[in-house]
């Protein structure tokens, strides 16, 4: 009996033992399961998300300027305020895979960054993207095939489509009377009145590309046809060349200029600011675009929660609310469209219609040349400075 | 006999101490040099002998081609030009404008001279962007200067100074100005007044005075002054790139857009060591010309 009751008991506190560790083994599986898991494949309940996340800091690099201020206000607040992290966006350009590259590969100093074909391009020769998990980005198909076709099959396999921009024609209404075309930027009336990017120059020469050349293409086939379209720039006389989009708002508001080839986030805030005062247009020709993809960085700390907001990215009212508040476009095809976008692609083929990229394929054959058409390029600004 | 030895000994061991003493207090100051300046100017050393090609930022190789570049394209060697007669102009404008500056300050007294302090060190408290956003506001066609002198009756059309190599001078003048001011300002302090009395005593006339007592006493100054605000200017690029003409692309410039844009690592590596020579070479040219009695004051 006490035998019985000893081993029995004995039995017991082992069995226990070992039930209260398996238990615990699985209650914690399952704790993570319902808490973090589903959140991390973009399904979970939010509150379950937040609380996997709650307090969690997440670096997004965005574009600088106005992109930088509308994506804080609507992607990285709303973000924060639904899953209770500490997101920030901090704005980046060109700079951003040097630092990337510089800083250790385990601890980088961002933990996602915004790319175009460009920064894409290089990012993707300096290997600091991770590779996308669909099933953790269950929105990418709401995405408009488009942004998968525009550039290589190796690199599509990295990041989210989230948008695009464009070049567009920007005109003080004082200047009275400007064609809806970038042959306005050759007209008579406007010599020493014109205002052009000497710093990003491929979006520049897209403007003789596709007003007297033959596509966009023309951009990156050195030396014939890009030699071309800097001749076309180089019967410009250019007010000032800018350099960002500070500069450019400062030479069009001062009147230095009165039209200027301009990118819609830049363009968008003087439509916002001085409407009375400002045309923005797509000119008839057709605009250069680039495609913003939000790429995962290698040696993240926080890679479920970088799935988590690339994943909101996509959602709905995240495209909803920053088609709303700038003229760029997105990649959802199910976004509503503000009033102030006329003519926002309604398909695919829209898409391809619209919107002429500078692709990766194009970046691949213009930077084996980058030197001599860089020192061509210096030759152009200097000739057509006022 | 022994009290001697040791009294001997002492000195000797004290000697060696004070040595050892002497170089224990550089070594932090040594420390924060090699990490911080030696090692990253090693580093660009090294980096400036590498390749750039197959779409990286660099690939190991040891290349004398950056530097060849540099010399042999006109494009660089016109960067470099202007940056040289850039940083040379503002200079000498600087210590112009800070010598009156400074004089003026070290003749007053009182409250007066509190003020005129105040004034000299506010461009130091002011960004370099701010400023830069200042002369946005007052160069342009729609600018405070055009429409003063407009209203003034002085001019009949609008003007604009924007984007012009005049602008430029005048923003960094204004960066490097009160650097000047305080160089200048210390070189004064040392000197004693009553040397100014006793010249005019004598008979000398203010303007000769100046000339052959208050000018040779404050040379090293102005020479000090004039290298810091070369030194400063000639590693810029904002100033002159916001205010100044596209025909003004610095060396700064240069190295930027080669190591962000291009993200030719070597390339941008090999104009920097270019500006740092340029620098050492300024700076030895100060030593040379300032002799030891600058150490006294600056």
């Amino acid at each position: 009996m006490t035998q019985k009751k000893t081993g029995s008991g004995t039995g017991k506190q082992s069995l226990s033992r070992r039930r209260l560790l398996a238990t615990a083994g699985k209650g914690a599986l399952a704790g993570a399961a319902a808490v973090g898991f589903p959140a991390i494949i973009g399904k979970a309940p939010i509150s379950s998300a937040k609380a996997a996340f709650e307090g969690e800091q997440l670096i997004v690099v965005s574009w600088s300027g106005n992109y930088e201020l509308v994506f804080r206000e609507h992607v990285i607040d709303p973000f924060n305020a639904k899953y209770g992290t500490k997101a920030e966006t901090v704005g980046g350009w060109d700079q951003m895979i040097n630092q990337i590259v510089a800083a250790p590969a385990d601890n980088p100093p961002y933990d996602i960054i915004v790319a175009e074909e460009f920064i894409g391009s290089t990012g993707l020769a300096e290997n600091v993207y991770v590779k996308r998990d669909d099933s953790k980005i269950p929105n990418l198909s709401t995405v408009y095939p488009w942004f998968f076709e525009t550039r290589p099959q190796t690199a599509t396999a990295f990041g989210v489509p989230f948008g695009g921009g464009t070049t567009m024609l920007l005109a003080n209404k004082r200047a009275g009377g400007v064609e809806n075309s970038w042959k306005s930027l050759w007209d008579e009336r406007f010599k020493g009145k014109v205002t052009m990017d000497s710093n990003a120059f491929w979006y520049t020469l897209s403007v003789p590309a596709l007003t007297y050349g033959t596509g966009i293409s023309d951009v990156w086939t050195w030396p014939d046809k890009t030699t071309k379209l800097i001749e076309e720039i180089e019967k410009l006389k250019i007010a000032k060349w800018y350099k960002d989009g500070a500069e450019q708002a400062n030479i069009m508001l001062q009147e230095e200029a009165l039209v200027a080839m301009s990118y819609s986030s830049d363009g968008y805030t003087f439509l916002q600011q001085a409407p009375d005062e400002f045309d923005l247009t797509v000119p008839t020709e057709g605009v250069a675009a680039w495609a913003d993809w939000y790429f995962k960085i290698r040696g993240t700390h926080h890679s479920e929660l970088a799935d988590l907001f690339m994943n909101y990215l996509l959602e709905k009212e995240t495209q909803d609310r920053v088609l709303a508040n700038s003229s760029i476009f997105m990649a959802r095809k199910d976004v509503a469209v503000p009033s102030h976008w006329k003519g926002y692609p309604a398909s695919n083929e829209d898409y391809h219609r619209m919107f002429q990229v500078i692709t990766m394929e194009g970046w691949a054959q213009l930077l084996p040349n980058w030197e001599a058409i860089d020192k061509r390029w210096k030759e152009a600004v200097l000739k057509t400075s006022s | 006999m022994t009290a001697v030895t040791l009294s001997e000994a002492r000195p000797a061991r004290l000697r060696v101490d004070g040595r050892l003493g002497q170089f224990a207090l550089l070594v932090p100051a040594l420390a924060l040099v090699t990490i911080f300046f030696a090692l990253p100017a090693i580093y660009m050393l090294r980096m400036s002998f590498n390749a750039h090609e197959g779409g990286q930022s660099y690939s190991e190789a040891w290349t004398f081609a950056n530097y060849l570049r540099l010399l042999t394209e006109p494009i660089y060697l016109f960067s470099l030009g202007k940056t040289f007669l850039l940083a040379l102009v503002t200079a000498a404008v600087t210590v112009v404008f800070a010598y009156i500056f400074a004089l003026y300050l070290w003749l007053q007294r009182g409250w007066h001279k509190l003020v005129f302090l105040a004034i000299a060190l506010c461009p130091l408290l002011i960004s370099e962007i701010s400023i830069i956003f200042g002369w946005w506001m007052f160069f342009p066609n729609n600018g405070v200067l055009s429409i003063t002198l407009l209203q003034l009756g002085l001019i009949e059309d609008k003007i604009s100074l924007m984007y012009t190599v005049f602008a430029a001078i005048v923003g960094l003048t204004y960066i490097s100005l009160p650097f000047g001011i305080f160089i200048l300002l210390s070189i004064f302090d040392g000197i004693d007044r009553r040397v100014l009395e006793a010249a005019s005593d004598l008979g000398a006339p203010p303007l000769k005075t100046f000339a052959e007592v208050l000018f040779p006493l404050t040379r090293s100054g102005i020479v000090v002054a004039f290298s810091q605000a070369f030194v400063w200017t000639i590693g810029t690029y904002a100033t002159p790139i916001a205010l100044g003409p596209d025909s003004l692309w610095t060396i700064g410039l240069e190295i930027y857009q080669q190591m962000n844009t291009w993200r030719d690592w070597p390339f941008a590596s090999a104009l920097a060591m270019v500006l740092i020579l340029l620098v050492l070479g300024s700076m030895a040219l100060t030593r040379r010309l300032t002799g030891r009695d600058v150490t006294h004051h600056v």
